[in-house]
């Protein structure tokens, strides 16, 4: 009589339906949420230091148009910011930090009192950026160096 | 087998090639030569970046540089209600003397730029006759509707005839010397320190916003600052010179200056 046949092996499992215990690594930003969250704070500051000048002047007072505008450029700035910031993450964050830190020292040149005006909020602002700007920096160098030499 | 057989290698491996000969059992082993010290290709790149890095910091306080004396000379303008040209000078005064010495201190990585550009194409040359007259004609609107609107406008002549100065004096100080000095930091110095650090069209994007911002109007900026920038920052990487950027800030300037005297004596 002959032997029970093996059995045959089974096909190979594509790499992709492999399970695995391991948790997935966290998707990890590249820093340009920070320049999101400046765009919507200067944006909703900007509308509402408007609403609070408009209660005590008219709508078209040279003087609040000229804050809303100035505030929401600067949000707008904010934003293009952003979404250069998505790809190149390094450029944008280094000009989002510089930007912000130069109109909040011209802000102290008309009132030397609005740096302290949420200064807690300030801190972390520029601890953030400039945090997220090294390591935007370190990020792109590594991938420039790991990558192969263009012959 | 005996335990002093199995502690001895053997002398061939199953394959026939030798092994090393064994040391014979006893003899004191001698002390191996130091591993030469090899160096960490990952440490060694990090400190690379790591010093690579310190140029985004010189690039900072080089901006901050700038900034404070113009800063101050507007603080000293609005507090005092001054609008005497004394203080224009002085801000000046102190922003080129900063612009100079971070040039002298860096001089080696933008002196290649001054000089004669090479022979400039047609197109190149159409450009640089037409981009002046664009950005005046943006900047004389903006001023046009800012006044309508009653937005306060800067006036370039802003305490200039009061003092009785010379108007050679308002045009080297406001037409010849801003564009030799700006260009000087932003595309000489700035432009170059950050080719270093990123793509040149970023550089170029990053300087020209850089360029806006330290003119503190964000409605100038974005009409005619900047595209001015980007402009003067495309033409010195293609030619290689400072002079054709020098040559398009001074006309912008010179432009507005006439249009603002025309206006002036309209009035």
């Amino acid at each position: 009589m002959s032997e029970n046949p093996t059995p045959p092996s089974p096909p190979p499992v594509p790499s992709s339906l492999h399970y695995s215990t391991e948790k997935p690594a966290a998707k990890r930003g590249n820093g340009s949420g920070w320049i999101l969250a400046l765009a919507l704070i200067q944006f909703i500051g900007g509308l509402v230091m408007y609403a609070m000048m408009i209660s005590k002047v008219p709508a078209s007072d040279p003087g609040a148009i000229g804050v809303l505008i100035t505030t929401v450029g600067l949000a707008a700035i904010f934003f293009g910011l952003w979404v250069w910031g998505r790809q190149h993450p390094f450029p944008a964050l280094l000009t989002a930090l510089i930007v912000f830190v130069t109109f909040h020292l011209l802000d102290a040149v008309f009132d030397p009192l609005s740096l302290l005006r949420g200064i807690l909020m300030k801190i972390v602002i520029i601890v953030g950026l400039s945090t997220a700007l090294k390591k935007a920096y370190v990020a792109k160098r590594e991938k420039e160096l790991a990558a192969p030499p263009v012959m | 087998m005996s335990e002093s057989e199995m502690s001895v290698p053997p002398r061939e491996r199953v394959d026939g090639t030798p092994t090393t000969r064994p040391e014979p059992a006893g003899e004191p082993t001698a002390i191996p030569m130091p591993v030469a010290h090899t160096t960490d290709p990952v440490m060694d790149e990090r400190a690379q970046i790591e010093r690579e890095f310190r140029d985004v910091q010189r690039v900072c306080f080089f901006y901050v540089a700038m900034l404070l004396p113009v800063l101050v000379g507007t603080a000293w303008q609005f507090h005092t209600k001054s609008d005497d040209f004394v203080h224009e000078f002085y801000t000046g005064a102190a922003l080129y003397g900063v612009i100079v010495a971070f040039a002298l201190a860096w001089r080696r990585e933008w002196v290649d730029l001054l000089r004669r550009p090479d022979a400039l194409s047609r197109g190149l040359t159409g450009f640089l006759l037409a981009t002046p007259v664009c950005t005046v004609a943006l900047a004389h609107g903006l001023g046009e509707w800012g006044e309508a609107i009653g937005l306060p406008v800067a006036d370039l002549l802003e305490g200039f005839g009061e003092g009785g100065y010379p108007l050679w004096l308002l045009f080297v100080w406001t037409g010849l010397l801003p564009p030799l000095f700006e260009e000087i930091a932003f595309r000489g110095l700035l432009l170059r320190k950050l080719q270093r650090l990123m793509k040149p069209v970023h550089a170029i994007w990053v300087s020209s916003l850089l360029f806006g911002l330290i003119h503190f109007s964000v409605l100038s900026m974005a009409v005619f600052l900047v595209p001015l920038a980007v402009i003067a920052g495309y033409i010195t990487r293609r030619t290689g010179s400072l002079v054709p950027a020098i040559w398009l800030h001074a006309a912008h300037n010179f432009g507005v200056l006439i249009l603002a005297l025309s206006a002036d004596r309209a009035a």
